[in-house]
């Protein structure tokens, strides 16, 4: 039980790291977009609070993964618009091969798949 | 400013961010909410505004992620270890030209061999308080301090870290000290005039830089183009 209490946080931040990456791979985004491409592209599964997303965001920041920078739209409204780096799609990749092994060990288990 | 800016700005009062980080961090969370707003009114929502703000779960736990989010690893480095070395290596550097300029070398006593009682080519440094290199040598630590200080201050270190930057020159002396007097015997005069006297002249000159907050470059992780 302790062990699962522990793990939730990783598992959580894991997965918003991956879910971020992954839809910054498909191109630079602002976080509003972020959250809403996530929310739609995972049918509502996976949505982002905003004291979560930003966290998260700065956080991959700091570390390289990503790069952000003010932009202004053709209305006037300025967004900070996040870009994967080379450091980011290098992390996407073995973070993408560590969440298919863990949902293939989770359905071998559960065996989620049979039902 | 927008009244989203305001709304935002209020919650995150007393986010532990440099000026320009909490403006960029304000600007960005408000534009969020006023285009969430706006798809709310485009999509007929009955409370757009309260369904907005629902959109932040919890202000206290974003005033302390963002902070964490945006320190760096090498942050506690950058602030308080390389100020720090460098008031230690200024104090030890300022230490040896006073010793090598105002004490003049004695010869060694023969403790256990000849009659004589001195050695020729053995020559003795005593540096102590009594002599003439602590004073001078204790009047460049308020510099080293100082240094120190505001260099911690623009690397974005909270006052706290400045000061423990500035007084390094003393710990690295309360190291010393206490290998010392391991060593041989312990004197009381030893920490209080190597150690306590230094730091409080340390913290003398690294006075001015622990208020305010910290200079604008401080963990400048942010690309701002445009901004």
């Amino acid at each position: 039980m302790g062990k699962q209490q522990r793990a939730s946080p990783q598992i959580k931040r894991g997965s918003a790291e991956l879910a971020v990456l992954a839809v910054l791979a498909e191109a630079p985004l602002h976080g509003y977009e972020i959250a809403r491409r996530i929310r739609e592209q995972s049918e509502g599964v996976v949505a982002f609070d905003v004291a979560a997303l930003y966290p998260v965001l700065y956080g991959m920041e700091t570390r390289g993964w990503v790069t952000a920078a003010w932009e202004e739209t053709p209305s006037g409204r300025r967004r900070r618009c996040y870009r994967l780096t080379t450091d980011g799609k290098r992390r996407l990749a073995p973070l993408r091969r560590e969440w298919r092994e863990f949902f293939r060990g989770l359905n071998r288990l559960t065996r989620f798949s049979d039902v | 400013m927008s009244d989203w800016e305001r709304i935002v700005a209020e919650r995150l009062a007393g986010i532990k961010l440099t000026d320009e980080q909490r403006r960029e961090v304000v600007a960005e969370i408000a534009g969020h909410l006023e285009e969430a707003h706006q798809e709310l009114l485009r999509t007929g929502s009955p409370d757009p505004a309260g369904q907005t703000l629902r959109q932040v779960s919890d202000w206290k736990a974003l005033r302390r992620n963002i902070p964490r989010a945006k320190e760096d690893r090498m942050s506690f480095a950058r602030k308080v270890v390389l100020p720090g070395v460098i008031a230690v290596m200024l104090a030890i550097a300022a230490l040896k030209l006073a010793v090598y300029f105002l004490i003049t070398p004695q010869p060694c006593e023969a403790p256990t061999v000849g009659a004589s009682g001195l050695i020729a080519d053995c020559v003795s440094i005593l540096v102590s308080a009594d002599g003439p290199a602590y004073l001078p040598w204790l009047a460049t630590l308020p510099l080293a301090g100082a240094l120190a200080a505001a260099l911690a201050r623009r690397f974005g270190a909270r006052p706290a870290q400045r000061l423990a930057a500035a007084i390094s020159p003393a710990l690295y002396l309360g190291v010393d000290t206490l290998v010392l007097g391991l060593q041989s015997e312990f004197y009381w005069r030893v920490p209080v005039y190597w150690v306590v006297i230094p730091a409080m002249a340390c913290a003398l000159g690294a006075w001015p830089f622990l208020r305010g907050r910290s200079d604008s470059i401080a963990a400048n992780t942010v690309v701002t183009a445009g901004s």
